[in-house]
This record gives C-alpha cells, structure tokens and sequence, in this order.
C-alpha cells in the first residue's frame, strides 16, 4: 500500500511538471503567484529575472 | 509595511500578545531544558520533590517549546501574513483572544502545571494530560476558523505558496494531532506505537515545518525585494512535503515488533522525503544567492532564516539516514538522536520562527526593536546550537559504541558525563541567546508610525480570473484534496493496518496462562512510572539487534504488550532497558536505588525518588512500593511463557581460571579494584564491609566481603549470576578482564587472620570448648549441627543459613554479625553474648572451615564444555568468552 501511495504521489506531481512543460500558459500562471505577492507589498519586480523558468519562457517567446 | 486596513489595532494588539507569550513561552521552555540537562550530572540537583524531578521537567521542555514558543510564535506569523496574502482580513479580532487564552492559559499553563502536579502522558510530544489535548484540538480547529475563511475567500488559482504552507499546516495538525494524543490511549502497545509514531513525525513535519517554511519563503522575497527562484516548484516541494512527510513516523520504531513491512515503508519514505527537502532548499537558497547576500549580511531577521534553510537541509538528510535500518540499529535511542532534534527545533524551527518574528516586530508601529542586541542573539545562538549539536552527536557515537560492547550499561554513562556537562555550558549560551533575543524586543528605538503602507492590490486577483486561472485552481484544489486522502491513506498504512496486523498476529502467538491481568498495586506503579517520565530513560521494548538481545534478552514481542494502555517504549535510552526488569533484582534493592540510586550504584545518575519515601530507604511509601510492584511485571509475561530460559542460567559452567592457584598479581588486583569501586562499593562499601547506606537498606543487608572468606567458585557464581534471594544481580555484563579481576579483588579482600595472643581472652583450647558451647547452645538449630548450614530450622529462610565449611570467619565480621544480626536474613542479633563468648564461638566456627570443600576441585575434574543449547536459550554469554555482536 506504501508503495501504491508513494507511486501516486509520484504520478501526481510528474502531471504537474509535464503540464508545465508542455504549456507555457501554464508555467507563466504556475510562477504568478510569487510576482503578484510582491507586488501586493509594493514591490515593483521585473518578471524576467531572477527565476529559471523565466528565462526559458522568454527564450521560447525570442 | 504594516497594512491599516488589514491590520487592524485590533489584529496589531494580538500579534503583539502571541508575540509575547511567544517569549516567555520560549524562555521557561528553555530554562527547563536547562535543568534537565544539569540534572543529568548532578541529579540530586534540586531534587526532593515530586514536582521538579527529571521526568516531568522534561516533559514540560518539550511541550513549552512546541506550543508556548513555537505554537504563539506561528500564530503571531499568522495573524501578519494571512491578511497580505489573501488581502483579507483575518475572521474576529474576538475569536482571536478566544484562541490566545484558550492556547495559554487552559492549554500551556493548565498543561505545565499538571504535568508538575504528576498528571501528565508518557507519550512523545503528547504529554500534556488528555484534558489539555482536547483543548489545544479546540485550538487548533479555531486557528483554522480564524485563518481559512480569508483563504477560501481568496481563492487558490493566485495564492503564493507561503500560503499554501499556511493553510496546510492549519489544517493537517488540527487532523494529526488527535492521532498521538488520543489514539494511543485507545489501542495498546505495539499497535499504539503505530500511532504515537505517526504524530512524533506529524508534529515536526506537518505542524512545525510547514510554519518554518512559509516564514521563509514569505520573508526572503520581501527583505530581497526580489521573487523567489521558482513558484512552481516551491509546490511540488509543498505538494510532496504534505504527501510523504505522514508516511514517516514508524521510523521511530524500527527493529520493533511492528511489521517489518510498515518499518520498510517509513524507511523508504524517510528517504524519499529527503529528496523533498532538497528541492525546497534548492529553491529557497537560489531564491537569495548569490545577488541578495548583501541582504543576509545586513538584514538579521533574513540572516536568522537564511540559517534556518541551511540547516533544515542538514538535518533533513541526517534524518533520511538515520531512518536506514542499518545505521539507526547503531545510533537509535543515543544523545545522537537529542542532537539531531535540537537541530531541528532549534536550528531549523525556532530559527525560521525568530527571523519570523524579528521581520514582523520590525514593521509593527509604536514598539521598539534593537538590531544590535537581535545580531548578539544569533551569534549566541548559532554558536550555541552548534556546540551543542556536536557535543550531543558525538556523545551519541561513544554511547552507540559502549552499547555494542559487552560492558555494564553505567560504563555508558560514565563515558556520557562530559559530554553532558559540556551540554549544560552550550544550554547556558543558548538561554543567554533566547534572553538577548527577547529583550531585541523591548530595547533599541521605537517605531514611531508605520512604514510607508504598501500599494495595496486590489481585491481583483481573483475577479479577473481566466479560464487558465480556473483550471490551475482546480488542479491545485485537487491536489490538496489528495493531500487530505494520502493522510488518511497514511493513517491507514501505518497505523490501521499494521494495528489489524498486530491483533491478528497477538492472537496467534499469545502464550496461554502467560499474561497475568496487573493487579490495584501494579497499576498504581505503572501510573506513577508513567507520571515521572520513566520510560523517557529506560525504554521498555527489546529490539531485534544482536546488541540488544545480547544485553537484555529475548526481543519484545507484540503480545506482551497486549495490556500496555498507553505504551511505554520510550525513545531514548538513558537507563537501560526495563522490559526485561522482572526477576532480575530483588525488592528492597529496587526500593534502596529509588530512594537515592547512588547507593546501589555509585555513579548512576538517575534522580533519587525520596518524596516516595519516609525519610529512610527502608521505610517506603504504598506508592513505593506498587511503583516496584509495577517494575516487577516488567518481561513476567515472557518469563512465564519460557520458564526454561531463567532455570538454564543457573546450569552455565564454572569459569575454572577462579580455581587456579597462582595469586593474582598486584596489577590484577589494583584493576579490580577499580572495578569494585565502580560497581560494587555502592553496597558493599568501599572497605567491603557492606555497611554503607545502600548495602545496610538492603535486606538481606549487604555481605560483608571484608568479614567472611568465600570459596572462589561462590564468588564466580554470585558475580555470573546473582545471589537469588538477595540483592545482588548478575554482572555477566563485564567483560572477561574486569570480571576476572573483580573476583579476585573480592576474594582478596577477607581479613580473616587469627588475632594475636595478646588479643585472646584465653588459650586457644580453652576458647574452642567454650566456643562449641555457645555454638551449640545459639547457632546449632539453624547451622546444623556440623555447621554446614542444615539445621533443623534452615528451612525456614529464603536464603539458607551459612555453610561454614565453605566460609571462613574473620574475627571483626563475626563480631559485627553476631551484635547486630543480619537484617533480611533468619541471623537475629545476640546482645547478651559478651566479648570472650564470641571470640570464642569465632573460633569454633574457623575450626569447621574445609578449603577443599568448594566446587573448583570437583569441576576441575570434570569436561568444561557448555551446552550449545544452554547458551542459545538464554541468550546469555560466558564473561570473557564473548564475541562482538
């Protein structure tokens, strides 16, 4: 049974990173929340930097 | 930065309160620690009373420093960070201070003050009684009142994951908490430990971590100015935080009778739940390097959390090994394990908490914060904590590695003590480290207004939802519904199932006539046990390891449990071992080591019990008394179910070196007298005479070594396998050198020469015929009238009277045995004998002494083989003879 819950676990979140993988709506949306909690503090950010996936999301925009 | 329509006075006035309560909370948890620490090498340390011993301190540390400090310290977080991360304002300023009372007042000073007053739990992190659990629940479902209606008004699709965090934690520990509180209550032993497991991890990982986490990753993008590295993987590391981190808990009981399958499955999770901890550590630490280190340098509340993820990544992996079955069969129940919760607690937890705190005190307005004294603070800390997690992790090995040598268990703690008296030094820097921190708190300038309000984001995050928004709100909700199935999924893994498994296989195994229902008295004792913290230094579950086989016997299995409500394995081993306690020492020696265990054992450092008692070792309380009662069921269930194995103990061979003829050499003889004086002097005093404290309680009193010549096998025996119907134990746990040197050193000690002429009161022929009339007119009726210790009488008395063919009386012993008697025995005192009568009867009986009485010279004749049998079924082995386990 552990293992069956440990292999779910693991499923479940494969989906999520395939999901993002796939979909650059998804990655943009899944990273928003961080720009949007500084923001509500005031805090003007670049939504480029610093973050990875960013980066890569700009790269497949170029 | 503090947000006036968020934050109301209202709001500002209740993070200030569980700020402060966070303090005090902090400080007194602290300063118990400390005297529990102190405790352990000086134990009589403000000892006599019932209220201040080890056991209840100990378990008001713990407690203190999960609700008092951490408990007040996550809700004053709460109370700032809910409102700006859902832009909300939090359900009632009233259900707030219903939650600040109800948590401490009912829940932490109502739970310390019972826990003192002896109504406590012995359950790891649950041992506020069960009345103060059901109010911290209470508590706990109230946060989750307070604090989820603004996240379910807010909704999930945008929720930054600190919130996440937050609202997992709030409503996975209101689930778990039940399940170590009350369960194991409910089930016994061995299935009880499957639960009392689950929420020994839960209160770490899914009440303590989740807090910490959301601290951080809250504070670093606000101090950095600068989002985190990657929002979507700071979810799956929350996702698989919350979905593995339940698995765990068995992890505490491995090599237990709990399926092996459930502790192969905590095993694995274990580690699984390291990989977890990388990638959350992964993200939070690029989250501030290396662009924002000028921040960690400057900032103190960020530097305090920049700490904290660090060594939340050590103590993680430390904890992902320590759960191989391999190596925690070497460092379980060690200081190695203290070291690695003080790691977690304070290095990881009470770090993220303090920066926490520091971060939103700063932009409280109207109260004063001081940099200066908050950077002081982590210095303490750090260096503190550092210390002392290496000092208790190498105490850890050393015990680790004594414990996997055939030495006496005190070797380990006398090995321990500096380690321990360096633990105190490190506590005092890290008290001095919390004090410094409170008082950053209440010095340095006022906050005159508040910072510069934030431009607030419009209640709209969720308003212009597009479908995209709606889907991931959807798949994130599904998740977290998941994560809510994996927990009960968890529960049932590792708790219902192992626990159906455990009945079953308790009904197949249980011996029949072998559980004797524990009488008025013993469950009396076992309250009392249980009350006094007991089972947090002798644990009372032999595991399946050679080691501990070898030390205390047959392994626990899980039908001698059957009656255990709640279990009392214990997680620690200070003492040794009790689940084998039945048998193995006699009463009143049980009663003279409550009463002050220096007197049994010099250098054991357990707290003496005197309140148990009337003044005097021997005058013990009823509650003495059950409380020996009680540790006299301890392993009876297995006694009576292999009889065989106690009965073929006494069958092992001599040891035919004690027969030898050569005198030990003077290097033998100072070797076992140190042994002596580490293990023997406590009773048998320091001269051998057996007339310090703990040897004259005993009853039989202690024998006087110095007064009466044995014959060497006796000796051997006594040391090999105890003096049934005495106080003396087996001391097969010596290794061969020292037991061979001990016993010699013993049979070294008798002066037994005759007293000069001068001394006599007449001619030795006189003093022989008087000696005989005294003889037979006192001592014939229970000594027999050959002295062989079979008189008519003899029968009466658990220990037979002496053989004095076998025993050579010295003068002085004689003289103090015959005025005082020997309590605990049939030999009555003789006041009316005068000084020449017993000269007299002295030398008659040194006229019945036969040298070659002794067993040595009929073993000696006969083959030394033991039987191969014999061995196997006691599990005991020959001192000197031994192999490594």
């Amino acid at each position: 049974m552990i293992a069956w819950i440990l292999g779910l676990v693991t499923l479940i979140l494969l989906l999520f990173v395939f999901w993002r993988n796939a979909s650059n709506a998804f990655r943009a949306r899944s990273e928003e929340p961080k720009f949007l909690f500084l923001e509500s503090l005031g805090i003007s950010v670049s939504r480029g930097l610093p973050c990875a996936s960013n980066h890569s999301i700009e790269e497949k925009q170029q | 930065m503090i947000e006036a329509d968020l934050h109301t006075p209202g709001v500002q006035k209740l993070i200030r309160a569980h700020a402060v309560a966070a303090f005090a909370g902090l400080l007194i948890s602290a300063l118990f620690g400390l005297l529990v620490s102190i405790k352990f090498y000086a134990p009589s340390f403000l000892g006599g009373h019932a209220w201040d011993t080890w056991g209840r301190l100990r378990y008001d540390h713990t407690q203190g420093i999960l609700y008092a400090w951490l408990g007040n310290a996550f809700i004053a977080f709460l109370y700032y960070a809910v409102p700006i991360l859902t832009r909300r304002p939090v359900s009632s300023v009233r259900l707030g201070w219903i939650i600040f009372w109800t948590l401490n007042v009912a829940g932490v000073l109502g739970g310390w003050s019972l826990v003192l007053a002896g109504s406590s739990q012995p359950l790891e992190w649950a041992e506020f009684p069960l009345a103060i659990a059901a109010v911290i629940e209470a508590a706990f479902v109230l946060l989750i009142v307070q604090f989820c209606v603004p996240f379910w008004k807010c909704g999930v699709a945008k929720l930054y994951v600190a919130g996440w965090y937050l609202l997992g934690s709030l409503i996975f520990t209101a689930l778990a908490y039940p399940v170590g509180n009350i369960l194991p209550n409910l089930l016994p032993g061995a299935m009880g430990a499957a639960f009392s497991g689950l929420w020994i991890h839960d209160a770490v990982g899914l009440f303590v971590t989740p807090f910490a986490v959301a601290i951080a990753y809250f504070v670093i993008p606000v101090v950095t100015r600068k989002p985190i590295y990657s929002h979507f993987y700071s979810m799956i590391g929350f996702w698989l935080l919350f979905l593995v981190y339940p698995l765990n808990g068995i992890h505490h009981y491995i090599y237990s009778s709990l399926p092996m399958s459930a502790q192969h499955a905590s095993e694995i999770a274990s580690i699984y739940q390291g990989i977890d901890v990388i990638i959350i550590v992964a993200n939070l630490l690029l989250s501030i390097s290396p662009a924002s280190t000028g921040e960690v340098a400057r900032d103190v509340p960020l530097r305090f959390i920049w700490t904290s993820v660090v060594l939340y990544l050590i103590v993680s992996i430390q904890g992902s090994v320590q759960a191989v079955m391999v190596f925690n069969s070497f460092i379980h129940f060690s200081d190695w394990v203290i070291g690695h919760s003080h790691l977690a607690m304070i290095g990881f937890a009470s770090f993220a908490a303090m920066g926490g705190l520091a971060h939103i005190w700063q932009r409280l307005p109207g109260v004063r914060s001081s940099r200066r004294a908050l950077a002081w603070s982590y210095w303490l800390l750090t260096i503190g904590l550092l210390l002392m997690v290496t000092d208790l992790t190498m105490a850890g090995l050393v015990q680790a590695q004594l414990w996997r040598q055939h030495i006496p268990w005190i070797d380990s703690v006398r090995a321990s003590r500096p380690y321990w008296i360096v633990r105190s030094g490190d506590g005092y820097l890290l008290l001095a480290g919390f004090v410094t921190f409170a008082l950053s708190f209440f010095t340095g300038e006022r906050h005159s207004a508040p910072e510069a309000l934030a431009e607030a984001r419009t209640e709209t995050n969720t308003a212009n939802s597009s479908s995209g928004d709606r889907w991931i709100a959807t798949a994130y909700g599904v998740t977290f519904g998941a994560g809510l199935f994996f927990f009960l999924a968890s529960f049932t893994a590792l708790g219902v199932i192992p626990a159906l498994r455990l009945h079953r296989l308790i009904e197949r195994t249980t011996p029949p006539g072998a559980l004797i229902p524990l009488t008025a008295a013993e469950l009396r004792g076992k309250q009392i046990y249980a009350r006094d913290g007991c089972a947090y230094c002798h644990t009372q579950q032999v595991r399946f390891t050679r080691a501990d086989e070898w030390r205390f016997g047959a392994p626990t299995q899980a039908w001698e449990t059957q009656e255990e409500f709640p279990q009392m394995w214990g997680t620690r081993r200070i003492g040794p071992d009790l689940a084998r306690e039945s048998g193995k020492r006699s009463d009143d020696w049980q009663l003279v080591h409550l009463y002050n265990p220096r007197f049994t054992v010099p250098d054991s450092i357990m707290p003496p019990y005197s309140w148990l008692f009337e003044g005097a070792a021997d005058q013990p309380t009823q509650d003495a008394r059950n409380l020996v009662a009680y540790l006299s069921t301890l392993g009876r269930a297995a006694r009576q179910a292999n009889p065989l194995a106690e009965a073929a103990v006494a069958q092992l061979p001599l040891d035919l070196h004690v027969c030898a003829a050569t005198p030990p050499s003077q290097s033998d003889l100072d070797a076992g007298r140190a042994v002596y004086a580490a293990n023997c002097s406590g009773c048998h005093g320091a001269d051998g005479h057996g007339r310090s404290a703990g040897g004259r309680a005993l009853r039989p009193v202690a024998f006087d070594l110095a007064g009466f010549r044995l014959p060497a096998d006796s000796v051997w025996r006594a040391l090999a396998q105890g003096v049934p119907g005495t106080a003396m134990p087996a001391w097969n746990d010596l290794p061969g050198a020292q037991f061979r040197a001990v016993a010699d050193y013993a049979l070294s000690l008798p002066r037994t020469a005759a007293p000069r002429p001068e001394q006599q009161w007449a001619p030795a022929p006189v003093l022989m015929l008087a000696g005989k009339r005294v003889y037979d007119t006192h001592c014939v009726r229970c000594h027999g009238g050959n002295g062989a210790g079979d008189g008519p009488e003899a029968n009466r008395y658990k220990r037979p009277p002496a053989n004095f063919h076998e025993m050579l009386v010295s003068f002085d012993g004689a003289d103090y045995a015959i005025r005082n008697g020997v309590a605990g025995s049939g030999m009555p005192a003789w006041p009316l004998l005068t000084p020449p009568e017993i000269q007299a009867v002295t030398v008659y009986l040194r006229s019945l002494y036969q040298p070659g009485a002794s067993l040595c010279a009929e073993q000696a004749s006969t083959p030394q083989a033991a039987p191969e049998a014999t061995r196997a079924s006691t599990a005991m082995t020959m001192p000197g003879t031994e192999a490594a386990p």
